[in-house]
């Protein structure tokens, strides 16, 4: 796509542009992923759990990568601000004081960060559990002992409690949104886009070969993980 | 010699015996706890040794053989009055504390989860245990010379005999 129609796409009729598309396909993913995930951690799903762990693991390095390399609002220079920012937003919040952000509120910048981080420990962890008999395990398992991989195991499920309290946050920043402030947050991250607003388009310089190399570079380390860990 | 005496006496007797029991009982958790332990290890072991192109024969029947002699002791490992008190709820606080001490010493994996319904249909689960008994003792038989694909399908049979048994008989782990 040349810069001509990729501005006359982000800043069309419309509206602005929040969210670039590999972000937004990041976001849906992860959802659904970690939805699986959740979905199969238990009853004999154990094949299909640890695939959702090593998607997990792929697109949360992609992310941080795309929070370097990405669109404005998706990098960790423009939405990770400091505590003060993040504690007079929340006071404007309750005020209902906030105009609406371009990219994460310094609140939701922190949150994503949590996530990020927590998602990343949990697929690792993934990989050094074992179940209870000994029989399912992640494939770097064997290089633990049986009473130390059900140690990690035990965190595993502690960190799993530990991302359902960040995701019901999430989700219950987008409900209060929503009914405080009148903003939809889901939309855009289905679109890209939010009516109105004369935010300045988005860009980013990554060119769809560098995107694709990353991908299969961090696909590539993670089938190695599961194979041959 | 009064009928006191020997109140006394008997008095004396019951309450050994049954300090005695409940002695018998606790150390017979501990020993079932430690004995699936170091049976899920032996089994992790073999797991561990079939990931390999060439698994080592005799160290792969050395653990086969450790899972298939602890699975013999399984029924003795369940007398009556060995279910173990219901534990309290633990808090949110202790759930943390016991994740964050050593993995061998007390904590989640210490307790109990043996199901009530052990003692309430005692042929069915010791139906299971010796569905596990013949997969794990035909594993260890095999294991040290059969072909790997054929070692390989007794340990999935035999994890399929822990896995069905634990459905039954065990407390689902949170």
């Amino acid at each position: 796509m040349s810069l001509v129609e990729r501005q006359a796409e982000e800043v069309g009729p419309k509206g602005t542009v929040l969210w670039d598309r590999p972000t937004r396909i990041f976001h849906w993913s992860l959802a659904l992923t970690v939805a699986a995930a959740w979905l199969t951690a238990t009853e004999g799903w154990v094949v299909i759990h640890r695939v959702c762990g090593y998607v997990v693991l792929v697109l949360v390095l992609f992310r941080i990568y795309w929070g370097f390399r990405g669109a404005a609002s998706a990098r960790f220079s423009t939405f990770l601000r400091g505590p003060g920012a993040a504690l007079t937003y929340a006071r404007a919040f309750v005020g209902r004081r906030t105009q609406p952000s371009v990219g994460h509120n310094p609140l939701g910048g922190w949150a994503i960060l949590a996530m990020l981080t927590l998602l990343l420990l949990q697929a690792g962890l993934g990989l050094f559990a074992v179940d209870e008999f000994g029989v399912h395990a992640g494939p770097l398992a064997s290089r633990l002992t049986f009473v130390a991989a059900r140690r990690v195991a035990a965190w595993h499920a502690l960190a799993a409690n530990l991302l359902w309290i960040l995701i019901g946050l999430h989700l219950a920043a987008i409900v209060l949104h929503r009914l405080v402030l009148a903003e939809d947050l889901v939309t855009p991250m289905l679109t890209g886009r939010r009516a109105g607003g004369v935010a300045p388009p988005l860009e980013h310089n990554a060119s769809r070969v560098e995107v694709g190399l990353v991908l299969a570079g961090l696909a590539g380390v993670v089938s190695f993980l599961a194979l041959f860990g | 010699m009064t009928s006191g005496f020997w109140r006394r006496r008997a008095a004396i007797f019951i309450a050994l015996s049954a300090a005695a029991t409940s002695a018998t009982a606790a150390s017979v958790v501990e020993t079932r706890i430690a004995g699936f332990r170091d049976m899920g290890s032996a089994f992790k072991n073999i797991g561990d040794d079939l990931k390999s192109a060439r698994p080592n024969r005799a160290h792969l029947q050395a653990s086969a053989k450790v899972v298939r002699d602890y699975g013999m002791r399984i029924p003795t490992w369940f007398p009556p009055g060995s279910l173990p008190p219901p534990t309290p709820p633990e808090s949110f606080i202790d759930r943390i504390r016991d994740l964050l001490t050593p993995a061998d010493e007390s904590g989640q994996a210490m307790r109990s989860h043996a199901r009530p319904v052990i003692w309430a249909r005692p042929a069915e689960f010791r139906a299971a245990a010796a569905r596990f008994q013949n997969a794990s003792d035909a594993l260890w038989r095999d294991a040290g010379t059969a072909p790997v694909s054929v070692v390989t399908a007794r340990y999935k049979a035999t994890a399929d005999t822990c896995d069905a048994c634990h459905r039954t008989f065990r407390e689902k782990l949170k």
